[in-house]
């Protein structure tokens, strides 16, 4: 207990506890000081007295620290089950593990805002709601109608979750696919609102004008817009189809992507998978060459001019490489899947950092909530 | 009249020859006086900006009665140390800059400048840079402290904080039960 000699106050000699907070530091320097903990740590504080205990719970306290403090999110097998994990991407320490309690297989992790999702691909009746702050969870219920040529038996359901700017209100998209046939054709389609009361209504939606592609990061929401690849071999295309969570239908015309946006054409033998992302709030397309061990990130400038421009160009190892984010010094956070590290390249100097090592991750994604408090308004 | 006049250009004089000075002289509470960079002190202290530039230094020391001694020496030290220092790759900003802002870590030299500080020197310090509106080494301060936090028991918080435990045992246990996750190990 040698630290605890040094730190020791004499109350004699203390005339900064007089000051206006029962502590001794002013309100506004602690608050300085605590937004500067991890979350975990924070709440361990509350332990200390109320009014610490006030202070750790406040919006705005909570939403100025989910801005300083990145969280990757997570799912990872752990001792007891499934466990939904938040981690500091700078150290790879978990900040918060929640424990499913189950063990499941084939998941998907969703991250949207402030709220997490997990979906249970092959089962059809499973997906979660996750409240990061109390670590409860909610299943979705299923729709309750079916549409006549679906067979409950024979449909997976794939689901998109987004938010509407304006309401702020959260939606799932969800489509139903043959489960059972080679191509997986989409039966149909519903979207609900979630959240607000517990009666969640699935409304049927028309098909998009064209087959999009609900593959793995094939699609993602942008500021309330579903935006999908065609189900197309993208060396024909690389235009989208955009699915308004707002309004709730589809848009009429098709977006170009970076390539036919620029008249660049890809050669046919270049090997390039195209996925979506949203980074910082902004739709990009990830062109990766794999077999050139090359890699372009295009962010959408203006949606109205098709207007895109390539900010990223790094070099891979030919495996996946997922960009996360942008942090705020400029360089892109990157997953790389074979190597389980989370990575960050600076554009600059072209050089690589490794940050820290996520063993075992089935999928990894950004939380921008807080796991201070619930209620904080974005 | 001829008085005045005497006085105004004596005050003419005087402001000249402060103007000319590179250093400010600041009074600490208990009445010591320090010199430090007049560069230094308006380019990392918001408040002696403004006094410098509103003309309301004092020649014979600038009266700071809120800071004691030991603190203000700090202060000085930290100027003076600063002004001599060259910014790293990382303080300076980049250009591409979205909404989140990490804060800015400490340089070594920053670092070692706190670690030799006693607990209650640092929280003096601390107050100093926030009554004088020192961003840099506040940031640096807060860092410390936020470092000594970390891995704390409740009861040894409540000791370096100077704080009184007014939860009673029921309550603490419901917290804890609440905030179950924040306790699990490995």
């Amino acid at each position: 207990m040698e630290m605890e000699s040094t730190f020791h106050r004499n109350a004699l000699s203390a005339p900064l506890a007089v000051a206006a907070n029962d502590g001794a530091l002013p309100t506004d320097v602690l608050r300085d000081v605590l937004l500067r903990l991890p979350a975990d740590e924070l709440c361990r504080l509350r332990l200390v007295c109320r009014s610490w205990r006030s202070l750790t719970s406040d919006p705005i306290l909570a939403k100025a620290h989910s801005s300083r403090h990145v969280l990757v999110v997570g799912l990872r097998p752990g001792c007891h089950g499934m466990e939904v994990q938040f981690l500091d991407p700078f150290s790879g320490r978990t900040v918060k593990r929640i424990r499913l309690g189950q063990t499941w297989n084939g998941h998907d992790l969703s991250a949207h805002h402030c709220q997490v999702y997990i979906s249970e691909r092959y089962l059809a009746d499973k997906t979660y709601v996750l409240n990061p702050t109390t670590g409860s969870f909610t299943m979705l219920p299923n729709p309750g109608m079916v549409t006549e040529n679906e067979n409950i038996r024979g449909v997976i359901y794939e689901s998109v979750f987004g938010r509407v700017p304006f309401t702020g209100e959260y939606k799932a998209l969800r489509i139903h696919r043959e489960r059972w046939y080679p191509n997986k054709t989409e039966l149909s389609y519903y979207v609900a609102t979630l959240g607000g009361s517990k009666d969640i209504t699935w409304r049927l939606k028309p098909w998009p004008p064209v087959r999009v592609s609900l593959e793995y990061r094939e699609n993602t929401v942008v500021n309330g817009v579903v935006y999908f690849w065609l189900h197309l071999d993208p060396a024909i295309s690389d235009e989208m189809a955009a699915f308004d969570l707002a309004a709730e239908e589809w848009s009429d015309t098709l977006l170009r992507g970076p390539l036919s946006s620029h008249n660049i054409r890809v050669k046919e033998q270049e090997r390039v998978h195209f996925s979506l992302a949203n980074l910082n709030g902004c739709l990009v397309s990830i062109c990766d060459f794999y077999e050139d061990c090359s890699m372009d990130i295009w962010f959408l400038m203006d949606p109205d001019k098709e207007l895109w421009t390539k900010q990223y160009s790094l070099r891979t190892d030919g495996t996946i490489f997922i960009p996360l984010w942008i942090l705020d010094d400029g360089r892109v956070l990157i997953w790389v899947n074979r190597v389980e590290e989370l990575r960050a390249y600076d554009p600059r100097t072209s050089t690589w950092t490794n940050l820290s090592t996520v063993e075992r991750f089935f999928d990894v994604g950004m939380y921008h909530g807080s796991l201070l408090c619930s209620d904080i308004a974005y | 009249m001829e008085v005045d006049k005497g006085k105004g250009e004596a005050e003419e004089t005087r402001k000249v020859a402060e103007a000319d000075r590179d250093t400010v002289t600041l009074k600490s509470s208990d009445g010591k006086l320090f010199e430090v960079s007049k560069e230094a002190a308006a380019r990392l202290s918001t408040v002696l900006a403004g006094m410098i530039a509103g003309g309301s230094i004092d020649d014979n020391g600038t009266d700071l009665k809120q800071i004691g001694s030991e603190a203000l020496e700090n202060v000085v030290d930290y100027c003076n140390k600063h002004a001599n220092s060259i910014p790293s790759a990382a303080l300076i900003s980049s250009s591409i800059s979205f909404n989140t802002a990490p804060f800015k870590e400490p340089e070594e030299w920053e670092r070692k400048f706190v670690d030799r500080l006693s607990h209650d020197a640092l929280f003096d310090l601390v107050e100093a840079a926030n009554f004088l509106g020192m961003e840099r080494l506040l940031d640096v301060t807060c860092h410390k402290i936020s470092e000594m936090m970390k891995g704390k028991s409740p009861d040894q918080i409540r000791e370096v904080f100077n704080i009184k435990n007014d939860y009673t045992k029921e309550e603490l246990e419901e917290i804890r039960q609440e905030l179950a996750w924040a306790f699990y190990d490995d």
